[in-house]
């Protein structure tokens, strides 16, 4: 069950069990995606700030 | 990543006009157009920034800190929330909120960085789910009670280097 109190999104039981799990024990093929997504941002996302402003190409 | 789009991100307390934007989602609008985003953000509780594209304010994004309470044990995981991110009808399918989103997750990422921040919460799109899941990004809740009927469901993509902890617990 999920639940929003103030600035908090509380989870219990099945629910909260299986978030644990997933942040704890996450699945190989999410971490592998995701560090491929990661390094993706990084080599190809282009951001500077010209003025003060910023301009993401 | 999508085409060489060149996006203007600009702060909300400029003088922009935004009042004819229209994403779909009458909630997203309001948001903005109702003052909403504009209060929150000069009250330090979320950031807005409004994307332009050719001098035009074509969508918008708003940002927030969140903690995710898991209840029976108490244990608190601050998160980064992606609480709207939009863009308007005329502009849709450009690649716009992919290039937003990659600036999103690196920023995110950055700040996870240097104060530390477990992950990003989303409310994802139900018809880019598998985008997402290509991308690392997994479900907040059990898959079980996914439902997909839903317009947008909650993922999350955890920050943590999962080869430093296992180092860790490895010593």
């Amino acid at each position: 069950m999920i639940r929003y109190e103030n600035n908090q999104i509380i989870l219990s039981g099945k629910t909260a069990k299986s978030f644990d799990n997933k942040l704890n024990n996450p699945k190989r093929e999410t971490i592998v995606k995701r560090d491929i997504y990661f390094k993706e941002i990084k080599n190809n996302l282009s951001v500077k700030t010209v003025n003060g402003k910023t301009i993401i190409k | 990543m999508s085409s060489d789009l060149e996006l203007e991100l600009v702060g909300i307390n400029e003088n922009e006009s935004f009042k004819n934007l229209d994403c779909g989602v009458p909630s997203i609008n309001k948001y903005l157009l109702d003052g909403d985003a504009y209060y929150e953000h000069i009250m330090k509780l979320a950031n807005t920034k409004l994307i332009r594209l050719d001098r035009k304010i074509v969508g918008y994004f708003s940002m927030q800190f969140k903690e995710i309470k898991i209840e029976e044990s108490n244990i608190l995981y601050p998160c980064i929330c992606l609480k709207y991110i939009c863009t308007d009808n005329n502009y849709q399918n450009m690649g716009i909120g992919t290039k937003v989103l990659n600036y999103v997750v690196g920023n995110s990422k950055n700040i996870s960085d240097f104060i530390g921040c477990r992950c990003l919460l989303i409310d994802a799109i139900t018809s880019k789910i598998q985008w997402y899941k290509d991308r690392g990004f997994d479900f907040l809740e059990d898959d079980d009670n996914i439902v997909l009927e839903d317009s947008t469901v909650k993922m999350i993509i955890d920050f943590r280097d999962n080869e430093v902890v296992e180092d860790y617990f490895e010593v």
